[in-house]
């Protein structure tokens, strides 16, 4: 698997995969994908299964809150303006 | 406790806020005639009432409450322009809106609601310059209910950017999207394989190619069927032109 960035310690683990060409996740997978260069959240945090292709950032771990903590840790702009809209 | 408001009929604007405890119980805005804009999302209202036959509102926020039974016929709100009803646990079908040709957002996510969604582009609105469809329309909500049968062909929507339909029971799909359509979520539903590949190549047909910084679309998730080899390739079209895409 190219450009994948696995990162593991006692905070907590996840992979970063940067070349997202058909990466495919379970249906326990957390994950999303931000765009490196803006540092925007495209898609928050979900679980869903299937395969991923985008010319973003893709962000996989076991719960929510490790995806959440990338998204702290990395400063990125998390806006959910899909799922939780009011505008 | 009763607050009353006097004369109501000047009232244009109700903001119930947050407060701890939440507020509860029931709300009656009937006598606020000239009512444009209701926002009480976030509390634990049980009812809401006196809002659907009023002319003048544009802007209904009652989300995240614990508003039950049927979501009310709204077709006399002429002038209603966003519709935020989510997070609720409203019962029964999708609303009838062949009475609110302004509609610009609508957003009945996450409730209890059954039944098919209504021909959106083959709603009428005689006397009006553009005659089907909603001209306003960005938003679809409809995630997180238990919809059946076909996502509503978006031909007469010409601004609607964020399809949201994920997690429901919906399994067809014939029609076109439009150039401006950005945000798809129809994941994890029970979509056949010829309506996944109707939904790529209406996207690939839509040929949006520029501001791509948000464009997915997720049509993968438990239920939906994997694209065909036709499919694969529409889908890699779209990646190719910048879309995030998620399929099975």
């Amino acid at each position: 698997m190219g450009g994948l960035y696995l990162q593991t310690n006692s905070i907590m683990s996840y992979q970063l995969i940067t070349e997202v060409n058909n990466i495919q996740t379970s249906e326990t997978d957390w994950w999303m994908i931000y765009d490196p260069v803006n540092l925007d959240v495209i898609s928050s945090p979900m679980q869903c299964s299937g395969y991923a292709s985008s010319p973003h950032n893709m962000v996989i771990a076991d719960t929510e809150a490790e995806v959440l903590e990338f998204i702290e840790q990395e400063g990125l702009a998390l806006e959910d303006i899909d799922h939780a809209e009011f505008v | 406790m009763i607050i009353t408001l006097t004369p109501p009929q000047n009232i244009t604007s109700i903001r119930c806020g947050e407060s701890t405890p939440k507020l509860g119980g029931v709300i009656d805005v009937s006598d606020f005639t000239n009512l444009q804009l209701l926002y009480c999302s976030g509390n634990d209202l049980t009812e809401v009432n006196g809002y659907a036959d009023n002319p003048n509102i544009q802007f209904l926020l009652i989300a995240s409450n614990q508003l039950s039974g049927p979501i009310p016929d709204i077709t006399g709100m002429s002038s209603l322009k966003r519709f935020w009803v989510m997070v609720n646990q409203f019962t029964g079908t999708f609303p009838d809106i062949s009475g609110n040709p302004d509609l610009e957002v609508i957003n009945v996510g996450n409730n209890n609601l059954t039944g098919t969604l209504p021909d959106i582009s083959a709603i009428e609105f005689p006397g009006s310059a553009w005659g089907f469809g909603f001209p306003d329309l960005i938003r679809f909500n409809v995630y997180g209910n238990s919809f059946t049968g076909a996502i509503p062909d978006m031909v007469n929507i010409p601004k609607l950017k964020y399809l949201l339909a994920d997690n429901n029971n919906l399994t067809d799909f014939t029609g076109s999207f439009p150039i401006t359509l950005e945000r798809v979520f129809v994941n994890s539903n029970n979509l056949t394989q010829t309506a996944v590949d109707n939904i790529l190549r209406a996207l690939v047909d839509a040929n949006r190619v520029t501001n791509m910084d948000n464009a997915i679309l997720n049509i993968g998730g438990t239920g939906n069927s994997a694209p065909s080899a036709t499919g694969i390739a529409l889908r890699n079209v779209l990646v190719a032109d910048g879309w995030t895409v998620f399929t099975n």
